[in-house]
């Protein structure tokens, strides 16, 4: 297995305040990999980081072989990382197509395009009866379903997905993770974030723990599978 | 006793379609405006001389060439590539520093209308209309250059809008001005989303400029009359809405046309403010604005 993305020494800002600490992690082709913490231990900003959409760091990120660093937003995520934001950050006045229709590569045909949504349509009935409703009248979850959308256009090598359980109803977590379970199997790799660790052990292949600002552990499922460490990194 | 004037039908034609024209030159200038600071926010004072660059580039052009359309065609070329580099070398650092960016935009409006007033003087210049005379419309005699105003107007209302509503570029306009980090996991580059806008908005300043040239002549000042009525559109329109902005340019239009009828242009003006300051009042964000929405 080769490394698809590496950070290495990442040391993170916003401001002033220093949020990440040497934090280095791998993620390798079609391997799944967790983050986990607290709130407020720097998971978010660690994404933030990789997509460079945070004011100042340190370190390197190097994907599929190449520093980028210092590269704008747009050119990391047209390089085929895909992300899926904590709020999920819907357009509310566009349509569900419309929000679907951005995220699509410019550099696609109309064909590719449509397929790729009709994917989406098929893999979430839901978004494809809502296609012309406004992202901002659609339920929370379907907001995580279209925001998970959206990444899925882009047809990505790496999906970094930011705690897509926050903030749902326990029946649309169900619904969420059996989402993730299929996205978990396809031919890419994921970087997921979460506070619930115990509903993604089953979907990662590995994982990190962060405690402000710091890995702390890392490991294969089993070994993150264990009372003891959740109690002293996870448990509020 | 005051006597209401009674209007023939053709007089009637004339006065609504002076509304009209009236209305769409004040939207031409308007409509760049309402995209600068729809998308960027900034409140983008050189506007004025970009208009006033335009009516020149299209007099001194049509005069080299013989050619109106050369000299309109060219003038909004330059004046899109002055945006450009306006907008690269300068504007782009001031967005997120509105003062910055007002003080910026009026010290560039200043330069160019003394440049202009230092190489061409202050006396006004007219340019020759590309189809000069009058044409019978429903009984009234109405010169043809300002039916192409109407013409050109009604063309860019509905081509920004179809700009805005079915095209990608629309979408990322859209997605920029909602929120542009945001716009960026998408992969939108919004920096360069940012540029394209200022660049559409400096070609209609210059084609508002080289339209209105055969009617009102060219002057170094002749944007900034347009800027204060522009302003008042895009303010009562809805800040960043373009629909807004084309229907109250029409309304002023039609006000200031038929105003005409009972009182001084002065008066008729001042009444305009007035109005537009007592519905301000009433409603702040104007008839479409959204804090969310680009239209």
């Amino acid at each position: 297995m080769s490394d698809l993305l590496s950070v290495e020494e990442l040391n993170a800002y916003y401001g002033e305040s220093q949020i990440l600490f040497d934090v280095s992690i791998d993620v390798g082709d079609n391997d799944v990999v967790g983050i986990f913490s607290r709130n407020g231990m720097g998971k978010t900003t660690l994404l933030d980081s990789i997509v460079n959409r945070i004011d100042r760091k340190t370190g390197r990120i190097v994907y599929d072989g190449e520093d980028i660093s210092e590269w704008e937003t747009h050119d990391i995520i047209r390089d085929k990382i895909a992300y899926v934001p904590e709020d999920r950050e819907i357009y509310p006045a566009l349509t569900v197509r419309e929000n679907l229709e951005l995220a699509a590569p410019r550099d696609i045909d109309k064909a590719t395009r449509e397929e790729r949504l009709a994917e989406v349509f098929e893999q979430f009935e839901r978004l494809g009866e809502r296609q012309s409703q406004r992202g901002g009248t659609l339920s929370g979850g379907e907001q995580q379903m279209l925001a998970i959308g959206r990444a899925l256009v882009t047809d990505p090598d790496l999906l970094l997905l930011d705690e897509p359980t926050e903030g749902l109803a326990p029946t649309i977590i169900d619904d969420v993770i059996d989402i993730l379970e299929d996205l978990v199997t396809d031919d890419r790799a994921v970087l997921i974030v979460e506070q619930n660790i115990t509903r993604m052990l089953p979907l990662i292949d590995r994982g990190y723990m962060i405690e402000t600002g710091r890995i702390v552990a890392e490991g294969d499922a089993a070994l993150l599978d264990d009372e003891e460490l959740q109690d002293e990194y996870l448990t509020v | 006793m005051y006597e209401l004037p009674l209007l023939t039908s053709s007089e009637f034609v004339t006065y609504l379609l002076n509304g009209i024209s009236q209305g769409m030159i004040i939207f031409l200038v308007a409509s760049g405006l309402t995209l600068i600071f729809g998308l960027i926010g900034l409140i983008n004072f050189a506007h004025g001389a970009l208009v006033a660059l335009g009516g020149y580039g299209t007099l001194l052009i049509a005069d080299a060439t013989g050619s109106f359309w050369a000299g309109l065609a060219g003038a909004v070329v330059l004046v899109a590539l002055l945006g450009l580099v306006l907008e690269r070398s300068v504007l782009h650092r001031v967005y997120e520093r509105p003062l910055l960016g007002f003080l910026g935009t009026f010290g560039m409006y200043v330069v160019i209308e003394e440049l202009l007033s230092f190489r061409f003087g202050d006396q006004a210049r007219q340019i020759a209309a590309p189809f000069p005379g009058s044409v019978s419309v429903m009984g009234a005699s109405y010169p043809k250059h300002r039916l192409l105003i109407i013409l050109v107007g009604a063309v860019v209302a509905i081509g920004i809008g179809a700009l805005l509503s079915y095209t990608r570029l629309g979408m990322e306009i859209h997605a920029t001005a909602t929120e542009p980090e945001t716009a960026e996991i998408l992969g939108v580059d919004s920096a360069h989303v940012y540029t394209l806008t200022f660049v559409i908005g400096a070609s209609l300043a210059a084609l508002a400029g080289g339209l209105t040239g055969p009617v009102t002549s060219v002057s170094p000042g002749m944007g900034m009359s347009y800027m204060i009525l522009a302003f008042l559109v895009i303010i009562v329109g809805g800040m960043g809405s373009f629909k807004g902005s084309l229907l109250v340019s029409l309304i002023v239009g039609q006000i200031t046309a038929f105003g005409w009828l009972f009182l001084q242009p002065t008066y008729v003006r001042l009444g305009v403010f007035v109005a537009a300051m007592v519905f301000i009042l009433y409603k702040p964000r104007g008839f479409f604005g959204k804090p969310e929405v680009f239209e």
